[in-house]
């Protein structure tokens, strides 16, 4: 990216991790830090407010491309520190020493790993909704999961998941599409990694078979490889059953829809506008102007602009769609001034903070009729986001690392809004309350999502409530009880003891009663008297919310 | 014979201190053989200071520090310079900014130097533990190639008092206060020089928090407690004081008076990481202990000539 010629102002392109050569090498290094502290002799007294307008405004193509390389080295810290397991970061890794990559702080570790578990999760809870919903229909073609990854970057979460097993490459091949976008010279170095390491090809191709190559070392890439011209735009690099990846730039929102809908024959990757669709976009909107990220929301799901138009797929948007969005907020406080001033000194100013500056205004614009036009948001800062996640993750999270900078973690957490958006309109192809699989469960009140396991069995959302609020019950009574489903038994031995509770835990914030927390059992002190509030969880941790409890 | 000769020679004299005085206020760092003997200077100094320092006002208060040098060099700017003004810094000189070893040996030299004008009080970044996760032990390596002056100054940690009382009314520390102390009495028979145990009443003093609760919590720190009013309002009044100045915490203003002002907060590094946009402060008591609190913002950027090597503001990106 060095030999790239002299970048204008203005030129912003996609965020969140994106590639670009990493810090150190050459110019990139100094003269950012250099930015830094222009940066912060800017806001001094004397300073025109003109000037420091202009000053939080500078970026460039190449800036917002290296925020690729920051995010992948902060994930990679993060997973050392042992947040979490990645075994494929290490392809995306900058070349050089491994153990001379920056060792992050505490407070960034745990940061990255909230923001990359929060994505994860609910793709995941998206994924297990779909496939569900797909395993119990006879139709071959009854419903087809596709994740749209904006500005993906090098993001591992694809091979994650077909690690885990979540995405199978043969059995999903008709079930499961994970599509993954972004500029030419980020996407054809994130190709050429693929292609050059057995372990991530084999998660396009046969990764059963193929895992006996895990561990190769990572490799070199020639130049020529992954030099982007100008007539990437709108290839495709990467195209298996459940996998693509492609050149596209997000400020040319027709182009990205028709690269989607086309059929695979005339260039395209042929995703169905009535299949339910997410869309992921991780720090991606922020980098461009809100015109630009406005229209690209509004072509790709937004009403039709007039119903005069053809019917043909390169018209129609994705109607049965969710939206996953995360970006900074706040930018008027002290905090979000000196990271405007930060960012902006990086060539990586966030454009959109202004038009969309607080966690209200992010959730209005998805349900802004002429761009989004979502039937549901939630929008909330990754600081409530963490504090709304079970509490059992929250202790084990918190173990990992002695952080000791609290008011520090509050005010950056604060500063990022994380939004779920989800369509549920009648006239859906598929079913409406499908798409909100990608809410955190606390979007219902007295509502718990349902496990994959219990949807088989036929239990409604709305049962699973009850149950709970029976268990609650249970409990309150001392009385043995048994559910419909084995995983969610809950006995009682006898008073005030441990209450064995299966694949559920319970906790009391409100009588703080709970003493204890471990992996499968709740203590209580004494017996509750009287519970006002409960929340119940699955051991997965991907879902949980607050029961009223009468 | 030879061996005296050497060791006069590696004294620390008057001279040798100007000299160093004058390279760290420059923020230029000492050899690693100067920062072996300032150090063992610094700890004869530091192992005849009671666990609680007594100390008469007009004296200035200053909240943590971490390596934020030209912040440092501002604070001493708004303050005054030493010797003309007595100061107490209630620790945390190291960690999270680019400049902790210069910070940390400017103190130093200074204490050295005038020894009854300047107090320092142990952080609870002034241990080995947490200095390798944030910040001066890579620091060390980085301008060092060895951990030497990690260990050195490391050693120096170990001998800094735990607290200071000035005038007989006004308790310093780092942290706050500890549910095993009553009575100021109980600080003065620990012996501090160790590592910063896990917990215990050495590790409550530089790690506890005053929030507004009924009593004692555990601090979501994983070390010391929460105390709130009703635990200060007894401590001061077995003690007979009439504040608690400490630090520990980022406030956003600089300095935050809780609990009817019997406690307050004192933070003095602005702009806290180059990334949390706060100004600083420090707290000035004349001889009859009124309040002066003055607060700076972090230093001009024509200041730092420095090149830099340092890494970019760290976002989630």
């Amino acid at each position: 990216m060095n030999e790239e010629p002299a970048e204008g102002l203005r030129m912003a392109a996609h965020g969140s991790d994106r590639a670009a050569n990493r810090p150190g090498s050459g110019a990139g290094f100094g003269g950012r830090f250099a930015g830094v502290q222009a940066a912060v002799g800017m806001r001094r007294p004397g300073a025109g407010e003109a000037e420091e307008a202009g000053a939080m405004r500078s970026t460039s193509r190449r800036g917002v491309v290296a925020t690729n390389d920051d995010a992948v080295v902060g994930k990679w810290s993060a997973a050392q520190a042992g947040y979490y397991a990645d075994p494929f970061l290490r392809h995306f890794l900058p070349p050089g020493d491994v153990a001379g990559l920056p060792k992050r702080g505490p407070l960034m570790n745990r940061g990255t790993y909230v923001r990359t578990f929060l994505v994860e999760a609910a793709v995941k809870r998206f994924l297990a909704a779909v496939t569900a919903v797909a395993a119990a229909s006879a139709a071959e073609s009854a419903c087809c999961a596709q994740v749209v990854s904006l500005g993906a970057g090098f993001d591992t979460l694809y091979f994650r998941l077909v690690q885990a097993g979540v995405i199978d490459v043969h059995a999903h091949a008709t079930r499961i599409k994970y599509v993954e976008l972004d500029l030419p010279e980020v996407a054809k170095k994130k190709s050429a990694l693929i292609e050059s390491s057995p372990d991530l090809s084999a998660c396009l191709h046969d990764y059963q078979s193929a895992s006996a190559h895990m561990g190769t070392a990572v490799v070199d890439l020639p130049a020529e490889r992954t030099r982007a011209t100008s007539s990437d735009s709108g290839a495709v690099l990467q195209r298996t059953a459940t996998y693509a990846l492609a050149c596209a730039d997000m400020r040319e929102p027709a182009k990205v829809k028709r690269l989607l809908l086309d059929d695979p024959q005339s260039g395209g990757l042929g995703l169905d506008p009535r299949a339910p669709t997410l869309f992921v976009t991780e720090l991606l909107l922020i980098y461009l102007e809100p015109s630009e990220s406005d229209a690209l929301i509004r072509t790709l799901v937004g009403k039709p602009q007039s119903k005069s138009s053809t019917s043909s797929a390169a018209t129609s948007s994705f109607s049965a769609s969710a939206w996953l969005n995360l970006e900074q907020v706040e930018p008027n406080d002290a905090f979000g001034r000196t990271m405007l001033r930060n960012l902006s000194a990086r060539k990586c100013a966030l454009l959109g903070i202004d038009a969309y500056p607080t966690v209200e205004s992010q959730r209005e614009r998805f349900l802004k009729d002429d761009v989004g036009a979502f039937h549901h948001v939630r929008a909330e800062t990754l600081l409530d986001a963490y504090r709304n996640a079970p509490a059992e993750w929250r202790e084990a999270v918190e173990k990992l690392e002695l952080l000791d900078e609290f008011e520090e973690w509050d005010l950056i957490m604060q500063h990022y809004a994380i939004v779920y958006a989800a369509k549920t309109a009648e006239e859906q192809s598929t079913e409406p309350q499908l798409l909100l699989s990608v809410f955190p469960p606390t979007e219902w009140p007295g509502i718990l999502r349902l496990s994959a396991h219990s949807q088989k069995r036929g239990l409604r959302a709305v049962d699973v409530g009850a149950v709970c609020r029976r268990m609650v019950a249970a409990v309150n009574n001392q009385s043995k009880m048994d559910t419909r489903s084995a995983r969610q038994t809950l006995t009682l031995a006898n008073h005030g003891s441990r209450v064995p509770s299966g694949s559920l835990w319970q906790r009391c914030p409100v009588t703080n009663h709970l003493t204890k927390v471990s992996k499968r059992h709740v203590t209580y002190a004494r017996w509750p008297v009287a519970l006002s509030k409960v929340t119940v969880s699955f051991r997965d941790h991907s879902r949980h919310g607050p029961l009223p409890f009468k | 014979m030879w061996v005296c000769a050497s060791d006069r020679g590696a004294m620390a004299g008057a001279a040798d201190l100007e000299r160093w005085l004058e390279k760290l206020k420059n923020c230029e760092h000492l050899t690693e053989l100067e920062v072996r003997l300032l150090c063992a200077k610094a700890r004869e100094i530091l192992i005849e200071e009671a666990n609680v320092q007594i100390i008469n006002g007009p004296v200035t208060i200053a909240g943590d520090i971490h390596g934020q040098f030209y912040d440092l060099m501002e604070l001493f700017r708004v303050g005054g310079d030493v010797p003309d003004t007595k100061y107490l810094f209630l620790g945390d000189f190291v960690d999270r900014g680019y400049f902790s070893v210069e910070s940390f040996l400017l103190l130093l030299v200074l204490k050295v130097r005038w020894p009854d004008r300047v107090s320092l009080i142990r952080g609870n970044h002034e241990s080995r533990q947490i200095t390798q996760v944030y910040g001066f032990y890579d620091e060390c390596l980085r301008k060092y190639g060895t951990a030497n002056v990690w260990r050195y100054c490391t050693e120096v940690f170990d001998y800094l008092s735990l607290g200071a009382l000035i005038n007989g009314r006004v308790f310093c520390l780092h942290g706050g206060l500890s549910p095993s102390i009553t009575d100021i009495d109980q600080i003065r028979a620990i012996d501090r020089k160790q590592e910063v145990p896990h917990d215990g009443a050495m590790c409550d003093l530089m790690w506890s928090d005053p929030e507004d609760i009924e009593g004692w919590a555990l601090s979501p720190r994983g070390a010391g407690y929460l105390f709130g009013a009703s635990v200060v309002k007894q401590f001061n009044h077995a003690n007979q004081l009439e504040l608690i100045a400490r630090a520990h915490q980022l406030v956003m203003e600089g300095y935050k008076l809780m609990f009817d002002n019997t406690v307050v907060t004192v933070w003095s590094a602005p702009n806290y990481c180059y990334r949390c946009g706060n100004v600083a402060a420090i707290l000035h008591l004349d001889e009859n202990l009124n309040r002066n609190f003055q607060v700076f913002q972090d230093a001009p950027q024509d200041e730092r000539s420095t090149p830099s090597k340092h890494p970019s503001v760290e976002y989630f990106l």
